[in-house]
């Protein structure tokens, strides 16, 4: 899949307000730093053993064809970033695209993307209303 | 929410003892008490979580807190 439009949101204006990651995230977040993944986890993402918001993740990347992939850690922080929300995991997708296209997201390209945690509810619902329904920045058809 | 389990799920491993001395420190002295628990604690793992907390966690925060002291600013400019 390839986008036309070339713009991001920011150069089009777009201001994000970000929130840091709560309690929760952030416990899980330093157990996934320190964990190292046991047999078969990577198999846990895929198919239908893998929690929904990462079946969206995975099924907009295989039909989509998008230049663009994820480790197993760096799936575990989307959903962690998203708090699962699909709507959330999906601009992660975009973000990351924007960003990185043609590369593997890790941990470390997460927190690149959002160095200071994850939109608010207001700045998540701007991106979406203002720029990505109105198709108008770079791989918003996405959404 | 999707809980990530230590290999030693009946012993208290290090790592799991490391976090707790982590989340006691966040909730009496914040995070600069939880990275000087990260500092004490020898071993690999408190160096990675230090690295997290400074590189991660604290500029986090930080931006929040840079941005709700320019919103008073201008709340109160704006009263003026």
């Amino acid at each position: 899949m390839k986008t036309e439009i070339k713009e991001t949101a920011k150069e089009l204006g777009f201001v994000p307000k970000y929130e840091p990651l709560t309690p929760e995230g952030t416990e899980q977040f330093m157990k996934i730093l320190l964990s190292e993944p046991k047999e078969g986890a990577e198999e846990s993402m895929i198919g239908d053993e893998a929690p929904f918001p990462i079946k969206i993740l995975n099924s907009r990347i295989e039909a989509l064809e998008l230049p663009i992939s994820f480790d197993f850690k760096g799936k575990l922080l989307a959903l962690i970033y998203t708090d699962g929300n699909p709507g959330k995991i999906v601009t992660l997708l975009i973000d990351c695209l924007t960003k990185f296209e043609g590369q593997t997201i890790d941990q470390d390209k997460i927190v690149d993307v959002y160095p200071y945690g994850f939109y608010t509810e207001d700045s998540f619902m701007d991106l979406i209303d203002n720029y990505f329904k109105k198709r108008k920045v770079k791989w918003s058809e996405l959404y | 929410m999707w809980k990530i389990k230590f290999e030693k799920e009946n012993k208290v491993s290090k790592e799991e003892k490391l976090l707790k001395n982590i989340k006691e420190a966040v909730e009496s002295g914040g995070w600069e008490a939880a990275k000087e628990v990260c500092r004490n604690t020898k071993g690999k793992s408190s160096a990675i979580l230090y690295q997290f907390i400074d590189d991660v966690v604290i500029p986090q925060w930080r931006w929040r807190a840079d941005k709700m002291k320019n919103i008073k600013i201008q709340n109160n400019e704006n009263r003026n």
